[in-house]
């Protein structure tokens, strides 16, 4: 309608070609020199591009421009969806939030304000970008299989050209544009996500009216209670220590401590005192014990243990080489340990309740004794492995001996001050060593047992049992070096 | 605007006319035979590639006799020299006795020329077209001659006889503005030639059109107006054929040395303004450039080493590059 009354108002037969050519009225000849007159007016009065030889009504313009308006149509609804989307997303979470966790927990509904601000400007940026007639023409000439015959008007229309070709062409695109339906060009669109923004809807409606049990406040107050266990966690301590074991260098008298500490079992705190309070009474010189020490008192009872014990491996190697497994096996703690603790005790009850007629006979038996006790011995290693009645036996007896016979030294001598054990008792014991057939490398060696309960331990947590293990490999192959370098001297 | 109408009117109605011609010798390709008229009518030449036995030489042959135009044959060989194609200076002798040298044209002065196996004769001899084939004239000596309009080149080569042969140079290959293939006929095609050629009465061809009425058409393709986003759609189709381009495909990058000119362009709007006024268009649109790509591109293409050593066909480059690049937009 616009058209028809700007025709009426201007005279009709002024129009250009194009507008003839659609039956809007007959243009008598036009000077070409007026034509840009004309354009100025139509320019003026349609806004279209001062230039332009064409009616607006009657080009692809307004074709182009229903497309875009249609196409931000769908943009509009589509970015509407897309804020309700994340609006409503926003809000069931939070009515989640604040329905099942703690009330202490709660957030401020004032928190969707920035989201509800985000949505909005997202969508109004989208909006404003740029949706130029050029890409409306091009959706429209791909979308009916046109040619580029609108995007090439189009571009006329902006460009315009002299020529009846391109007049033709003009007038071609505008007959074209006005059969083609912008609704089959760009149908309308139901916005993407809509169920989802109702879902996130319904959700949140339903959190906010029904009653929600708060099903996460006994998770989090569990939570909060590992959290403070964990707090706790002393590991790092341990770990701080294994990794301060590693990365120290070795110390030799260390070793040796430990290599002499590992030696023996660990003796019970009971049957530790016991052997202190016979060490203090032992008298010094008398023997080949050494003095009263804390290490010699391990050499000490070593060496007597041992010494009891060298005479069989020496005859079992001689005899049964195969046997030396059954050795390793008597030099484990466990059994002797648990005997030599029963003899301790009995030892003391017995040396409280004997006659005094016995230690005066006893006492004058002197060398006879303890060759006595060597032969029990020997029946007692023999009956150990036999049964158990006749080894308590004899163990009783053994234990008296020489718990009397350690009482009678100490009675004569008097206990002196501890001292370091003289060269020449260092060089017994190292010749009795010497004297051994057996070779050392065939003995167990008793660091072993002591890595299987260290690494046996429960205060060595599992990630770190391979650093203590190489640690001990470390060591074993260090104290094998010094052996072989001990072994060479002459 | 009713001239305008009129004027694409005829353009169709000669066009077909030609066509229908044409078509009554030969059997089948008809993609050819739309090429080589969209070549004459864009003032290009064509060329022709196929196995011997085709029907190039008839088809051009046919061409001549449907165009009222002068039509001469050069059968192109290794001892053929340029003289015998532009012709020589040759000393006459009036009734005087006064001796005088008369230029003697050669066969390149018709308005149809067939060069038969163009890809027989030297480099040499083959260059002796490129002044006629682009500008439209013959220079011997100090003097200059130019050919009648509408001049139109069609040249024939082998693909298969490679032996002998002489590569026609790249400055020859962009003088052409079509490299037409002659595929090999279907059986339905082989037995219409069959009923055309080994019975009594062969097919005869009138002429439908004249060399002024060809120019027309030249005329009217050329006012055919092109938007300047599809021009600028052309322009990249072929800046994508060099490997240095932007927008190259892959192919391009791995197997072309060097890519089409801007020649090419020109033919590639050219055809494309006649493709739409074969399809009752005005404007021309970028589906028109893709469709006479092809023809325009393949012998514009120049391989590298790799692209030689595994024998790439230089259309599976361009349907790479029309399948990739993005279609026209707004500058």
């Amino acid at each position: 309608m616009p058209c028809k009354c700007f025709v009426a108002f201007f005279d009709i037969r002024a129009m250009p070609a194009p507008a003839r050519a659609h039956g809007l009225g007959e243009a008598p000849d036009v000077n070409p020199n007026d034509m840009p007159r004309y354009a100025t007016v139509y320019a003026t009065l349609s806004g279209h591009r001062p230039g332009s030889l064409m009616s607006e009504h009657h080009s692809v313009t307004p074709l182009l421009r229903a497309l875009r308006a249609r196409v931000r149509s769908n943009a509009f609804k589509q970015e509407v969806a897309d804020a309700a989307l994340l609006i409503g997303a926003g809000t069931l979470l939070l009515s989640l939030w604040n329905a099942t966790l703690p009330s202490a927990w709660s957030v401020s509904w004032f928190w969707l304000v920035p989201l509800v601000v985000a949505a909005v400007v997202r969508a109004v940026t989208r909006m404003r970008a740029a949706y130029p007639l050029w890409r409306a023409a091009r959706s429209a000439d791909e979308g009916d299989g046109l040619f580029d015959e609108l995007t090439s008007a189009y571009w006329f229309e902006r460009h315009p050209e002299e020529g009846g070709l391109v007049d033709l062409h003009l007038g071609r695109a505008g007959e074209t544009a006005a059969g083609v339906n912008p609704r089959e060009i760009v149908p309308n669109r139901r916005p993407q996500r809509l169920g989802v923004v109702f879902g996130c809807a319904m959700g949140a409606a339903a959190l906010l009216l029904l009653p929600v049990p708060r099903v996460f406040e006994p998770m989090v107050d569990r939570l909060g209670e590992l959290a403070a266990e964990l707090g706790q966690d002393d590991s790092g301590e341990l770990v701080a220590e294994l990794e301060e074991t590693t990365e120290r260098e070795p110390d030799p008298l260390e070793d040796q401590a430990r290599e002499d500490r590992l030696m023996l079992p660990e003796p019970d705190s009971e049957d530790a005192e016991g052997q202190n309070a016979l060490e203090e009474q032992q008298p010094e010189g008398e023997g080949e014990e050494p003095p009263e020490d804390p290490e010699g008192s391990f050499m000490e009872a070593e060496e007597g243990d041992q010494g009891e014990q060298e005479g069989e491996p020496q005859e079992m190697q001689v005899d049964n080489p195969e046997d030396l497994p059954e050795s390793e096996g008597e030099q484990e703690p466990d059994p002797n340990q648990s005997q030599q603790d029963g003899q301790g005790e009995s030892t003391e009850e017995s040396g409280q309740t004997l006659p005094a007629g016995e230690e005066v006979f006893l006492q004058e038996g002197g060398e006879e004794i303890e060759q006595m006790e060597l032969g029990e011995e020997e029946v007692g290693h023999a009956t150990r492995d036999g049964g158990e009645e006749l080894d308590l036996e004899l163990g009783e007896l053994e234990t008296l001996e020489v718990q009397l016979q350690r009482e009678l030294l100490a009675a004569e001598d008097p206990p002196e001050d501890p001292e370091e054990p003289e060269e020449e008792e260092k060089e017994e014991l190292v010749t009795k060593a010497e004297q051994s057939r057996i070779e050392f490398r065939d003995v167990a060696r008793p660091d072993e047992a002591a890595l299987q309960d260290l690494l046996q331990s429960a205060s060595v947590p599992w990630e770190y049992r391979q650093l203590v293990l190489a640690y001990f490999k470390a060591q074993r192959e260090l104290d094998n070096q010094k052996d072989e370098e001990e072994g060479e001297r002459p | 605007m009713i001239e305008a109408e009129q004027q694409i009117g005829t353009f169709q109605d000669r066009f077909s006319r030609v066509q229908n011609e044409i078509g009554k010798v030969i059997v089948g390709n008809d993609d050819v035979i739309e090429g080589i008229l969209i070549a004459m009518l864009a003032g290009g030449h064509a060329l022709l590639e196929g196995i011997p036995g085709l029907g190039k030489t008839k088809l051009v042959h046919t061409l001549a006799d449907v165009l009222h135009l002068d039509f001469h044959r050069i059968q192109f060989t290794p001892d053929l020299m340029p003289a015998d194609i532009i012709g020589t200076n040759v000393v006459h002798e009036n009734a005087e006795g006064d001796r005088y040298l008369d230029f003697q044209r050669g066969p390149i002065f018709a308005q149809i020329v067939l060069a038969d196996e163009i890809n027989r004769a030297t480099p040499k001899t083959q260059s002796a077209l490129l002044e006629a084939m682009q500008e439209g004239s013959v220079s011997v000596g100090n003097d200059t001659f130019m050919l009648d309009q509408p001049f139109f080149v069609l040249a024939t080569q082998n693909p298969l006889e490679m032996e002998g042969t002489y590569p026609l140079p790249e400055a020859q290959l962009d003088r052409f503005l079509f490299k037409l293939k002659l595929d090999f006929p279907s059986v339905d095609d082989l037995h219409d030639i069959m009923d055309r050629t080994t019975q009594v009465e062969s097919p005869e061809v009138g002429t439908v059109l004249t060399g002024d009425e060809i120019l027309e058409m030249r005329s009217t393709v050329r006012s055919v107006p092109i938007a300047r986003p599809i021009q600028d759609y052309a322009i990249r189709l072929v800046l994508a054929t060099h490997p240095d381009f932007d927008e190259a495909v892959d192919e391009t990058r791995r197997y072309v040395r060097y890519g089409a000119g801007p020649r090419a362009i020109q033919a590639l709007v050219l055809a494309g303004k006649i493709r739409a006024l074969m399809d009752d268009r005005v404007h021309v649109s970028a589906e028109d450039v893709r469709r006479v790509a092809l023809p325009a591109l393949r012998h514009r293409v120049l391989l590298n080493f790799e692209g030689e050593a595994d024998r790439v066909d230089p259309d599976t480059i361009l349907q790479a590059i029309l399948d990739n690049l993005p279609g026209p937009r707004e500058n």
